[in-house]
């Protein structure tokens, strides 16, 4: 049984005490009553002790319990618990690499990509603003019940445990959903091999938001090879490593995911056409940078620098609102891959 | 999507082209995709030049549907000037 | 004034982890005839220079020097990096493993140095000082709080090739006492 404590039911007390305590984010927070905690259990898939995960960098034991408590900080409702749950399964596989993104230098966040049918009933956002300023009940808790837990039950602290340079505003909680409904790919998680009638949550180990904007290209493959070339900016992260690990995820409005779908029927062969594109010669880096580059075999035969090695470490999916003109891509930390895991209801 | 509110705002301009011959009718308002598609008829219509063109139609019909539809969608508007 | 209530609340904070120190080795001996293994890692080239004037020292004091490089640490890079640090552990007598000099990196140098504590051989990790904290709490959240680390000048790897060969230089001795290594 997770430890009780007594606090004064002023909610401003709570509040203060979340920033003497260094518990919080510091933003406001909801107490985590045991009622509140108890209808999140409830609605958990497992009972209030299961593990769900051992959390880096402190190594804390996620219980059922512990992250009802987060999640009743962060306002979660019991129907969305089970996402909390999942979104923390897929972040504890090894291939996420919580252990590198909890105590990185870079900016790395665990950003949250919803698929299935209870998107819109959970408030996960996916139209406009999506990212921020849609204000979805979904959107604002799951991502920030996930963010508490990792600092409250894996310690993961900014300036102590974590030696992020800059943080990013994701440290908050980054939680959307595709717009499946407008796009003219399977989604997310059907390519990655769950259907469409489950609800899925995939983790990404994102670096941010990098806005893209455009108001002169008609043809679909001209505005595709600038998005490439945009998202292989030259301080990619991707750049550090071997190009074999990590993903960039392209967030396209519904309106150029129509011009693009009509191009590309096919993902993969967007994600090849902007994987071929994710590049630029050499020569665009110094003199010096190229050479390290030469030592580490990141050069490929025809002389370039490709962001990535395969096509599918570029992740389209289709969110955001009518208003055309942008596209938004999540560039990755590098050394994780994104992971999936079904969010289930009550067991 | 409030779909009463879409069926009033179609109307509303139905009536205006009614009295011209034409019509409005709502093919579609899907609120999963945020569309709502719209069909012009003009068969019934005597002075053409009458009709507001198609631009200012669309824009017409857009903001009606606005005034009783807040969130974002898409209007998709088949007008057969358009060809 | 609200005078407010007291109520309860679910703590949202886990316990404090038990931390259970495991043991540390030194070599307690002579190099002659020992087996060195050094770690580096592809993105810092300013250690593998140090290592790589470290690996002809060791040479010239008696050992022999196996090296590992690692490159990744997700993937079917990272898994062959694990695996190469478990074979160099159980073929080597020590290990020398860096470069922690960002947080990730500092990271998984103290997970593969702690990977070759587990093998029972001495070994060191090399963290640069602005990590030499972080260093340390990562070796105690592993249960290895006695790991021996030295601490090389911050920043490193900018530094041009004779500045680097200096630090080589300084710090060599120091790593050999580090690991216990006798005259």
């Amino acid at each position: 049984m997770t430890a009780l404590l007594a606090v004064s039911a002023d909610p401003r007390a709570w509040y203060e005490r979340s920033l003497e305590e260094h518990f919080g984010d510091g933003a406001p927070l909801l107490a985590p009553t045991p009622e509140a905690v108890d209808a999140l259990v409830d609605a958990a898939p497992y009972p209030a002790d299961h593990v769900v995960a051992v959390l880096p960098p402190r190594n804390g034991v996620a219980t059922v319990e512990l992250l009802a408590a987060n999640a009743a900080m962060a306002g979660a409702e019991p129907a969305a618990f089970g996402v909390v749950v999942a979104a923390i399964e897929a972040m504890s596989a090894p291939e996420w690499n919580a252990f590198g993104l909890t105590t990185t230098t870079s900016s790395v966040a665990p950003m949250l990509i919803v698929n299935g049918p209870r998107r819109a009933e959970l408030g996960i956002d996916y139209r406009a603003g999506c990212m921020g300023g849609a204000a979805g009940r979904g959107s604002m808790t799951i991502g920030r019940a996930v963010s508490l837990a990792l600092r409250n039950i894996g310690g993961q602290r900014a300036g102590e445990t974590s030696r992020t340079v800059f943080g990013q505003p994701a440290r908050l909680g980054f939680c959307i959903a595709e717009w499946e409904e407008r796009s003219p790919w399977p989604s997310l998680a059907e390519r990655r091999g769950y259907s469409a009638s489950q609800d899925v949550v995939t983790v990404h180990g994102g670096k941010g938001t990098f806005p893209m904007a455009d108001i002169n290209n008609d043809a679909a493959r001209d505005l595709l090879y600038l998005i490439a070339k945009t998202i292989a900016f030259p301080l990619n992260n991707q750049y550090l490593g071997g190009g074999a690990n990590g993903e960039i995820v392209v967030a396209i409005n519904p309106m150029w995911a129509e011009r693009f779908g009509a191009e590309f029927g096919d993902v993969a062969d967007l994600q090849a056409f902007l994987r071929e594109h994710a590049s630029h010669p050499l020569d665009l880096w110094p003199e010096a940078n190229q050479e390290i580059f030469r030592d580490k075999g990141r050069v490929a035969d025809d002389g370039r620098m490709y962001l990535v090695e395969r096509p599918d470490q570029i992740v389209p999916i289709v969110c955001g609102g009518l208003g055309n003109l942008h596209a938004v891509a999540l560039p990755s930390f590098s050394e994780s891959q994104m992971q999936s895991a079904v969010a289930l209801g009550a067991g | 999507m409030d779909q009463d509110g879409v069926t009033a705002a179609v109307d509303e301009i139905a009536a205006l082209l009614r009295a011209d011959g034409g019509d409005l009718v709502l093919v579609d308002a899907d609120p999963a995709r945020a569309r709502i598609t719209l069909r012009l008829e003009l068969d019934g219509v005597e002075c053409l030049d009458c009709i507001l063109a198609p631009d200012a139609l669309a824009e017409t019909v857009t903001q009606a549907v606005h005034r009783r539809v807040p969130e974002e969608f898409e209007l998709v508007l088949h007008d057969p000037r358009r060809g | 004034m609200t005078a407010w209530p007291t109520i309860t609340v679910v703590s949202p904070t886990a316990p404090p982890i038990p931390i259970e120190q495991a043991p540390t080795f030194t070599v307690d001996r002579p190099l002659a005839g020992l087996r060195a293994g050094i770690r580096t890692d592809s993105a810092w080239r300013s250690w593998q220079l140090i290592a790589g004037l470290w690996a002809d020292w060791l040479e010239r004091d008696g050992a022999t020097v196996e090296t590992v490089e690692t490159k990744g640490m997700v993937g079917d890079l990272g898994a062959t990096d694990r695996k190469h640090i478990d074979d160099l552990a159980a073929v080597t007598d020590f290990g020398i493993v860096g470069l922690g000099t960002c947080g990730s990196c500092t990271s998984f140098t103290i997970a593969d140095a702690v990977a070759i504590e587990d093998h029972d051989k001495p070994v060191i990790a090399l963290v640069t000082e602005e990590f030499a904290t972080h260093g340390r709490n990562m070796a105690n959240h592993l249960g290895h709080g006695g790991l021996k680390t030295l601490v090389l000048p911050y920043p490193l790897e900018a530094r041009p090739d004779d500045e680097l060969a200096a630090i080589a230089l300084e710090y060599y001795p120091q790593a050999l006492e580090l690991l216990g290594v006798t005259a």
